[in-house]
């Protein structure tokens, strides 16, 4: 392993020069494979910003999702809460803006040209809710106002009276307090067809003569065909954009001001999706601030633009090829695409930076040109190398998942950290011929090359000294503090919660915290319950069963939720409305005939309603849970206990209805499901990186000894933040556990670099102290540099208002400076002071060629 | 010099206009009288039908059942009142299935727009007679018939005046010669229908619809209805087999008139909240209109 290590040092060094005469060759190579990757890109890239492209094809939870959708349309509704100036929802005024606001969004989504406004299915509020009251033998079904506006003051305390009697009104359309009110916007969204052929043959032809106006004679046949092909409808996947459109045009409605007398709050999947869909704008923002930031910090740590220009154009270049052979391969890709520019940046950055240091460093030493490109490359070869395939690994290793989208992620990351090593090697070389920086030579005049903006040589010269003479305290010092660290880190959690997503005080962490207090909770959650048994749900045995389950997690979980609702309820409703309003009819009838013809009457009385709870058949119904907003951590263990719970509640149903299928669903389901899942596949993954990592450290440092070591200093930027993160309460959700093994990543590269320095000049030297003054010399400048420019660039992430990005973005600037912190004065003064080995002894022994003096 | 081009271009306009209100008021007039047709069959009028309703499927270009359909059989007594014979009372009664026998519905429907529409729901397993009040004018939104694709916008009488009305086109449809007619809602009519159109295939020489076209209020395809097994019974022409295709839930009902009786005499006792309680006195007088049946 060693010899062949030896071996790659002197390729790397004669690399260089036996490029050159090959420069036309290779850049017309170059220039045809960017061709062709552009080409891939330009005819087969494709983007997918749906949510849905999670989940794998086919996968259950979408299934059941779309049966759902399928038989009660959709479950992502915009739920907009109004608090009216005068403070109560029932004063005249706010009716009469709630009046105009009602009919206005209802105008504005019918008609052909509705627009985005379209998506709009049904609106509810106080204006139009239905309610159920007896008065003597009349039975009144009414619009609480609707086209009968109360007036006078004594009528509209009548209408809250009853609105106060309606079970399902409150929290829905009216807060305890009355300060607050409710407007519930049906979507399509997600149950829009993707093409179906009876939708597009039914356009009408233009002679209205012939037979078939919508496509299809007019002979029907009521004999029952189970062969007949029933146009199963399959929704078309909704993307983010779509999301921010539909609630700008909302919002565009509700600012007007006819309605300035409303304040608003908006919830609801639309709106979250919304808040997301902004975020990857900003982070779009963010990304080329980072990439400025780069610029800037390039151009003043070398003072040359050739050394702006070629690392970034590796950079591009690498990304480009990546993704371009994704597109030919076929691949589909999201948003986490940022994600992979952002490790090819840090990682290629980082690579140029420790290649254009070591040629800066022996230009001021007096090389010529080829000799210090040599010298560079021979250098920084194996660490190169080593921080490449280390991040390549991190990156392979999520493709173990079973989730596409972090597969094709992994693999186009990995594929875009391969292109670059190859570039740096292949085409840097040649294109530091043409143009490279110009640096004053140690002790000459200015007239040949620029002086460096910042000189770090004399800085670490003094590190080098602290170091030992300090030894001992540093490292116990950095000892003391991360045994805290860890200490902290068990309080670390996994949680993912959207509303933790958004800042303090931002429309949607406020609009949030607002519907779990006074309203109807941000989130819901369906059961649907399908017995494949027509009139099933007419069955009072199952009524019970469904009551049952509703009052046993209502309990159980008081802090949770808000409400339930269900065929039960309605048919108690119902039952007591019929019963003289009396609450002691408020049950369930034992009678099957009975809750037949009391959901009769509550058809005919509101069948929309009706059909929005029970298929015409009364074989299938939802149970639907309003929840707080919450945590993965709360929330899974919850699901666990749900699922449990049906079981055991409806189980004895089953001899009755062998077929039934009882299954939670529910955008918040899944989307909490998804999450949790993503978090736990990251930290697999993540920890099986770092053990074939270690591995790896293991076989190329030479020694048992020297690979633990080099886990040391890997390991601490990661106990920094999540010993932070677990001493503050801040859990760690599924973004930050995306990017956050990104950032480690890069982290480490530096300490790759250090140790792989170090223990060569300890080899060769024997002497430690000599060892670490010159990998600080040698290698220092690169690391600080490095460290200075991702950190601050991925500071520039804790400006995103989205907390997903912010976090990492902060918390990962500040493990890149642990790493660099970790790197000048842990490790030279862990070396100082265990003097390990290293494998030099063996080295010796072997009699191997030790290598040569590096300068 | 009068610009007698200016003058020739306004007559030709004149008659254009002329012509189109021409036929736009032909068309009213054929929807008119349609519905006075209508009003005539319900004034004595018994009927059985079956309420068949399933989800559908298609096979070559044929539309049919994927399930069992759910049927209902119920028999409907009506009757015209009024100076103009413009008001009507009716009752339902429901035969099928066994889960809701009994339930009857009797209902007040009156020409004047102003006086609410009346309702008694009477079910049977509870044995009680309530009066339904649901709102109205705008708040009355068109509800399903007994459970089945059908609403009550689809059964309604005596709206004619709130649509505008349009022949498209004239010719044979199905071996017959007919109009097609377009209405569209007024906006007084907007709040109470589902549709933003309809178009209908009137018989021309028999008055009745052949086919009907709704369409949702974004203009999308609807409803088709098909108007099948029509025979003249007492010199009306009645269609006694109904589809209605509904394309968005994928669901169709059918309603097949099993049996007719028309001008028969309907005591005014008959249509009121004792027929829906007093079961002997219902069969009684049910079982001496039932000898009528063709």
């Amino acid at each position: 392993m060693q010899q062949l290590l030896f071996r790659l040092n002197h390729l790397f060094e004669r690399l260089p020069g036996a490029l050159l005469p090959y420069r036309w060759l290779s850049l017309i190579l170059f220039v045809a494979i960017a061709t062709l990757m552009m080409t891939g890109l330009v005819r087969h890239f494709a983007v997918n910003m749906s949510p849905e492209v999670w989940f794998e094809d086919e996968a259950g939870p979408l299934e059941i999702r779309n049966a759902f959708r399928r038989q009660f349309g959709s479950d992502e509704s915009v739920f907009i809460v109004y608090r009216p100036q005068s403070g109560d929802v029932f004063s005249e005024e706010a009716l009469r803006t709630l009046e105009k606001l009602h009919t206005t969004l209802t105008q504005l989504s019918e008609g052909a040209d509705a627009g985005e406004l379209g998506r709009i299915v049904d609106i509810d509020s106080l204006y139009n809710a239905r309610y159920q009251i007896a008065q003597g033998d009349t039975l009144i079904s009414k619009k609480l106002i609707g086209a009968d506006f109360p007036e006078t003051e004594s009528e509209r305390e009548r209408r809250r009276a009853i609105a106060e009697s309606q079970d399902s009104f409150e929290r829905m359309f009216y807060s305890d307090d009355f300060q607050y009110g409710g407007i519930r916007i049906k979507t399509d969204f997600g149950v829009v067809p993707v093409e179906s052929e009876l939708s597009e043959s039914a356009t009408q032809t233009d002679n209205l003569l012939a037979d078939d106006g919508f496509g299809f004679g007019l002979e029907t046949s009521l004999e029952v065909d189970a062969s007949a092909e029933v146009a199963e409808v399959e929704f078309a996947s909704v993307q983010l954009d779509e999301y921010a459109r539909f609630m700008n045009a909302v919002r565009e409605i509700t600012q007007d001001p006819a309605f300035s007398d409303f304040e608003f709050h908006y919830v609801g999947n639309p709106a979250t999706m919304d808040f997301v869909m902004n975020a990857v704008i900003e982070a779009g923002g963010l990304l080329t601030a980072m990439v400025a930031l780069v610029v800037i910090l390039l151009w003043v740590l070398f003072r040359s633009l050739s050394a702006v220009i070629w690392p970034l154009l590796i950079v591009y270049t690498s990304a480009i090829w990546a993704i371009g052979t994704g597109a030919w391969l076929g691949m589909t890709y999201t948003t986490m695409l940022a994600l992979t520019f952002m490790l090819v940046l840090a990682v290629g950055i980082a690579s140029c930076i420790h290649v254009l240091s070591a040629y800066t460093l022996f230009t001021r030493e007096g090389k010529d040109h080829h000799r210090a490109l040599a010298l560079a490359y021979r250098k920084t070869g194996i660490p190169i190398l080593l921080t490449s395939v280390t991040t390549m690994i991190g990156m392979l290793a999520l493709t173990l998942t079973d989730m596409p989208i972090i597969t094709t992620f992994g693999i186009t990351s990995a594929l875009a950290v391969g292109f670059s090593f190859l570039l740096i090697f292949l085409f840097l070389p040649i294109l530091l011929d043409i143009w490279h920086p110009k640096i004053q030579t140690e002790g000459k005049s200015e007239s040949d090359g620029k002086k460096p903006l910042i000189d770090l040589q004399p800085m670490l010269a003094w590190i080098a000294d602290f170091t030992e003479r300090r030894a001992k305290a540093i490292v116990v010092s950095y000892v003391a503090v991360f045994a805290l660290l860890i200490y902290g880190a068990f309080g670390l959690s996994i949680d993912t919660n959207f509303s933790k997503l958004a800042r303090e005080g931002t429309p949607l962490q406020s609009a949030l915290e607002l519907v779990d207090k006074d309203m109807m909770g941000g989130m819901d959650l369906e059961v649907f319950l399908d017995f494949n048994q027509a009139d099933a749900l007419q069955d009072p045995a199952v009524l019970k069963a469904i009551n049952e389950l509703q009052n046993l997690i209502s309990e159980k979980h008081q802090g949770k939720v808000i409400k339930t609702f269900s065929l039960a309820d309605i048919v108690e409703d119902t039952n007591q409305v019929m019963n003289g309003d009396d609450p002691a009819y408020h049950r369930l009838p034992d009678d099957p005939r009975m809750t037949a013809q009391l959901l009769y009457l509550f058809n005919n009385a509101n069948p929309d309603d009706r059909r929005d709870m029970v298929s015409d058949d009364y074989s299938k119904s939802h149970i639907s849970f309003m929840l707080k907003n919450g945590g993965t951590n709360e929330y899974t263990p919850f699901f666990n206990q749900l699922d449990r719970d049906i079981e055991q509640i409806f189980a004895p149903l089953r001899s009755t209805y062998p077929d039934m299928s009882l299954e939670v669903t529910g955008t918040f389901h899944m989307m909490m499901n998804l999450m949790d899942h993503v978090a736990w596949t990251q930290v697999k993954s993540f920890s099986f990186a770092l053990f074939i990592i270690t591995l790896l450290m293991m076989v190329t440092l030479g020694s048992y000894q020297a690979g633990l070591i080099s886990m040391i200093p890997n390991l601490l930027p990661a106990v920094f933040t999540f010993g932070v993160m677990g001493a503050l309460g801040i859990p760690l959700d599924t973004d930050t556990l995306i990017v956050a093994p990104i950032i480690i990543g890069i982290a480490v590269d530096d300490t790759i670099h250090f140790l792989t320095h170090y223990r060569y000049t300890w080899i060769e030297h024997g002497d430690v102290g000599i060892a670490v003054r010159k990998t600080l010399r040698e290698v220092g400048q690169a690391v600080a540099f490095t460290s200075l420019i991702l950190g601050l660039g991925f500071g520039v992430l804790g400006f995103a208002g989205y907390l997903g990005l912010a976090k990492p973005g902060i918390f990962g600037g500040l493990a890149i400076l642990v790493a660099l912190l970790s790197d000048l004065l842990f490790l030279p003064a862990l070396m100082h002071w265990l003097k390990p080995d290293m494998g030099r002894r063996k080295v010796l022994e072997n009699n191997a060629p030790a290598p040569s003096k590096l300068t | 010099m009068l610009n007698t081009r200016k003058l020739i271009a306004a007559l030709t306009l004149g008659v254009v206009a002329a012509s189109a209100m021409a036929n736009d008021d032909k068309a009213q007039s054929i929807m008119k009288k349609m519905d006075a047709l209508q009003r005539e069959i319900a004034d004595g009028n018994l009927t059985r039908s079956q309420l068949s309703t399933c989800k559908f499927g298609q096979k070559n270009k044929q539309i049919t059942c994927v399930e069992t359909p759910r049927v209902k059989v119920l028999e409907s007594v009506s009757k015209q009142y009024g100076s103009e014979k413009k008001d009507s009372k009716g009752i339902s009664i429901l035969l099928e299935p066994a889960s809701e026998r009994g339930i009857g519905m009797l209902t007040y429907s009156y020409d004047d727009p102003d006086k609410d529409m009346e309702t008694w729901l009477y079910l049977s397993a509870l044995g009680k007679v309530k009066r339904m009040a649901s709102g109205t004018g705008e708040d009355r939104e068109p509800v399903s018939v007994f459970g089945s694709e059908f609403t009550t916008e689809d059964m309604e009488t005596g709206t004619v005046d709130e649509y505008t009305y349009k022949i498209l086109q004239e010719g044979p449809f199905g071996g017959r010669e007919v109009w097609v007619i377009e209405a569209i809602p007024k906006p007084i009519r907007a709040p109470k229908t589902d549709y933003s159109k309809l178009l209908y295939w009137v018989d021309k020489e028999r008055y009745t619809i052949l086919k009907a076209q709704t369409y949702d209020k974004r203009g999308k395809p609807f409803k088709q209805i098909a108007f099948a097994d029509i025979q003249q019974i007492e010199g009306h022409w009645i269609a006694r087999d109904i589809t209605l295709i509904n394309l968005q839930s994928q669901r169709l009902s059918n309603m097949k008139s099993e049996a007719i009786a028309l001008n028969v005499e309907v005591e005014d006792e008959f249509l009121t909240q004792r027929t829906l309680t007093d079961f002997a006195y219902r069969e009684k007088t049910l079982e001496a209109l039932r000898k009528h049946f063709k």
